[in-house]
């Protein structure tokens, strides 16, 4: 390998093992190091999946994670299909550009808002204030993608379906819908790992019914002091959401080239 | 500047797991234009760029006039190269574009612009364009602005990497035309790769048949087109059929080519050796008409002038008799393609 | 209505719950009443409050600087790798460059608080800063090897016409690399600008970036007048304000370039 690129590198990877990669095996460290009786054991990543406090977060923010999938889904599909199939020049950039805005607006900011709005209408911290916010700053996270994956569609094929003597529901099934797959699997992918994680939205606007995963992980690290447990469960996470982008990656690599 | 003859000595040259070159000894003389022809991956590229000097031969030298280049970069080699993708600066204009060597060179000025301004009018392009982006222009117009930028600097080889691969055919044959043109009144020794046969015909003195990595054969179009030393180059120029020799009328192993054009229909008497068979394609190309035959279960290839085939009144389905002179015929030892 | 129209409704009406929030917030950020919720008439007070308001101008400084310095080191550090690597795929630093992106952030944020406290770095500006460019390198980088392809060719004619290094990277290589090293610069700077969750578990006592400024006086409305409500109606408008700003400037900058 030439030098002048080794040299060009370097700093890259210096920079990223250390800023990254060290702090990554400190993570693993303490999930393996008990502070108080100073030994190594595997106690955390036991309590972690089998005890049944942690077991019942990590359910409940999967449950969480899905509902807002299929809620976002739900409301974005027919945004995404309008624009893709429909909307045309001017107002079809139009679109694009007051769906992609709040993406430039904090996210953080966002859930404030909404829950003030929230608050107005008599909405408080609880469950559907939480669901509300989760699908309020996910739309972005579905819209683009399914978007993405049904402008792809040849302009006319849907004319060109037609004269074959494809009816209005074949259209849709057989030219539509898997068009759009693709997009949706990707969408779906990225909000449930983020929602899964997410910290902001279930502390912000979740009260009591937000303690999911993210906050749970909080209050061990800082606000608590059982570095052992939230590093366990930071691991467990990472690993999880890993996985599954690798396998999705793998089974759906076809479809979106 | 003309007349710098370029050699190149036993260069080997491979790339990860893959030999590109292989041990290629070849001269390409001063002055003249010398096609490297042949199919892709075959070390044409490669060879070319390693006479500009943008890559080093793991082996082997290269010499201009004499004198050792291998180990000299490009940037000082003052050589012109036209790129297959052009490769123009596209955040420049045309002028910027042709002005880049000059500048580079220290040119300045008025003298800067005459000198531009010389090319841009050799290449056929007027004042019009020196504004222009390079990316508002048509293929055969960014061709030529290429070339212009390659030949302003007056170096010593002149480089063209498949220079007309996108281009429609008009357009291709008149830049082809130019080419010869301008390398005729510059007399600057020219390497031009290509793998379209007819364009080697077309534009070169000297032509290199090359094939993984070897040079085949070397000669002018005429010799590589009527004394092809394989099987290999005898396919790739002009199309021919590869039949047993024994049915084409030799007493020998192997097998032998015999090009379609040599094969004539319904023969008065001038030929060797001749069967009956029946037409079972006529496909029309212009120029020319290409018949196929069906001799004894064996599917022959004619291609008749337009005229003599309008005079024949043949369709398909006819009986027609078929001939070849045994001259025509050429053999090879092995009969590996 | 055909289904059409049906769905064009409905796109719009999402569109406009989409903006509802924000602008209520806006909106709010104008209100005489400390509270949300009560019109009491208009009124600029907010913004004049946080003129006064030290606190957020300490964590306007704080967020600046950490955004400028780690999207400069980083976007810098990223591009001097991804113009080497130009269209070779060297694996070897997209398997490391990935992980970052893909790790979930409060995962990361915690690795990175446990790092620093086994160190005993005292965490601040810079450990936040810090915290911010292990992401935005990974990001960098992604972006400027995204639109890489066509430089080696470029380059080669370059050389061939008699330029050297220098002179090929002066004239050839920056300006065609500067739109996707301006994407770069934006992204990451505003990924620095509106980082919470890093920024959250690698900050300490005293120290406050925007976001978290917000986030602690949203929870703790009744501290201060400058935690009311509205104020902090006020300031989220603001940091949206400037957001906003830098997105329009970066999308019109690109449609500039598209435009040549």
């Amino acid at each position: 390998m030439q030098r002048s690129l080794v040299i060009a590198v370097a700093p890259l990877v210096v920079a990223l093992l250390l800023l990254f990669y060290a702090p990554n095996i400190a993570l693993v460290y303490y999930s393996f190091y008990d502070r108080v009786r100073g030994v190594f054991t595997i106690d955390f990543y036991l309590d972690v999946i089998t005890n049944t406090v942690y077991l019942n977060v990590i359910l409940y923010s999967l449950s969480i994670a899905v509902t807002t999938v299929l809620a976002t889904l739900a409301l974005t599909l027919p945004v995404a299909a309008y624009i893709a199939l429909y909307s045309r020049g001017f107002e079809r950039i139009l679109l694009l550009v007051i769906f992609t805005t709040p993406f430039w607006i904090d996210f953080l900011l966002r859930a404030w808002a909404l829950k003030s709005l929230l608050y107005m209408v008599g909405v408080r911290e609880g469950f559907l204030a939480l669901m509300v916010g989760m699908v309020y700053d996910y739309i972005p996270f579905t819209l683009l993608p399914v978007y993405a994956s049904l402008a792809r569609m040849p302009p006319h094929i849907v004319d060109v379906a037609r004269t074959l003597g494809a009816g209005s529901l074949d259209i849709w099934t057989r030219i539509i819908i898997p068009y759009a797959v693709p997009g949706v699997l990707v969408g779906s992918a990225l909000v449930l790992l983020m929602s899964f994680t997410e910290l902001v939205i279930p502390s912000l606007l979740g009260g009591v019914r937000g303690f999911t995963v993210g906050p749970l992980i909080y209050t061990l690290i800082l606000a608590g002091d059982d570095w052992g447990r939230g590093a366990a469960l930071a691991i467990v996470i990472t690993v999880l959401s890993v996985l599954s982008i690798v396998l999705a990656y793998r089974r759906f690599k076809g479809w979106l080239l | 500047m003309a007349g710098v003859e370029v050699r190149f000595e036993d260069v080997w040259k491979s790339y990860e797991a893959v030999i590109a070159l292989r041990g290629v000894t070849l001269t390409a003389p001063g002055g003249r234009i010398t096609v490297l022809l042949g199919q892709s991956g075959c070390g044409k590229t490669t060879l070319l760029k390693i006479a500009a000097g943008l890559l080093e031969p793991d082996r082997g030298r290269v010499y201009f006039n004499g004198v050792d280049y291998t180990r000299v970069p490009a940037e000082r080699r003052d050589v012109g190269m036209v790129f297959q993708d052009l490769a123009l600066f596209p955040h420049m204009s045309v002028f910027e574009n042709v002005a880049f060597g000059l500048r580079v060179r220290g040119v300045r000025g008025l003298e800067l612009e005459r000198r531009v301004r010389e090319v841009l009018d050799l290449v056929g392009l007027d004042g019009s364009f020196y504004n222009r982006r390079v990316t508002e222009l048509s293929g055969g117009q960014q061709q030529r602005v290429a070339l212009a930028r390659a030949l302003v600097i007056e170096p010593k080889v002149l480089l063209l990497d498949e220079p007309l691969a996108h281009l429609d055919y008009k357009v291709k044959q008149r830049l082809l035309e130019e080419v010869r043109r301008i390398q005729r009144s510059l007399r600057i020794t020219t390497i031009y790769v290509t793998h379209d046969q007819l364009e080697a015909m077309a534009v070169g003195d000297v032509i290199a048949v090359m094939r993984d990595g070897y040079v085949v054969q070397v000669g002018t179009p005429r010799e590589v087109y009527e004394n092809p030393r394989d099987l290999y180059v005898a396919s790739f120029f002009g199309d021919a059929n590869i039949l047993d020799p024994r049915f084409a009328g030799l007493d020998s192993d192997g097998l032998v080519a015999l090009r379609f054009e040599d094969v004539i229909l319904n023969p008065n008497g001038d030929v060797d050796v001749v069967y009956e068979g029946v037409v079972e394609d006529i496909v029309f190309q212009g120029a020319f008409v290409g018949l196929e035959v069906n001799v004894n279960n064996r599917s022959l290839k004619l291609l008749v002038p337009r005229r003599e085939f309008a005079k024949q009144g043949v369709s398909l389905g006819s009986r027609v008799r078929v001939g070849w002179k045994l001259s025509e015929v050429r053999g090879f030892n092995s009969g590996a393609t | 209505m055909s289904s059409k129209q049906l769905l064009r409704v409905y796109t719009y009406v999402i569109a406009l719950l989409l903006y509802i929030p924000i602008a209520f917030m806006v909106i709010s950020g104008f209100n005489s009443s400390p509270y949300i919720g009560v019109w009491e008439g208009f009124t600029t007070y907010w913004y004049q409050l946080l003129l006064r308001d030290s606190e957020a101008h300490i964590a306007l400084v704080n967020s600046l600087t950490i955004a400028i310095v780690s999207s400069t080191l980083s976007v810098s550090t990223a591009l001097l790798a991804a113009l080497q690597v130009r269209g070779r795929r060297l694996t070897a630093v997209d398997a490391l460059v990935y992980p970052p992106i893909v790790m979930p952030e409060v995962a990361e944020a915690v690795a990175l608080f446990l790092a620093f406290t086994y160190l005993g770095v005292e965490k601040g500006w810079l450990t936040v800063m810090l915290g911010h460019t292990a992401f935005n390198l990974a990001f960098a980088y992604v972006t400027l090897t995204v639109s890489r392809v066509r430089f080696e060719e470029l380059e080669d004619a370059a050389r061939t016409l008699g330029a050297g290094r220098l002179q090929t990277f002066k004239d050839i290589i920056l300006p065609l690399a500067m739109p996707g090293i301006v994407a770069a610069l934006a992204i990451t700077f505003l990924l620095s600008f509106t980082n919470f969750i890093k920024t959250l578990f690698t900050t300490g006592p005293g120290f406050y970036t925007l976001p978290i400024l917000i986030w602690n006086r949203a929870r703790r409305p009744g501290i201060s007048e400058f935690a009311s409500q509205n104020a902090l109606n006020a300031l989220a408008t603001l940091v949206t304000l400037t957001a906003l700003s830098i997105a329009v400037a970066y999308t019109a900058y690109m449609l500039r370039k598209a435009g040549r």
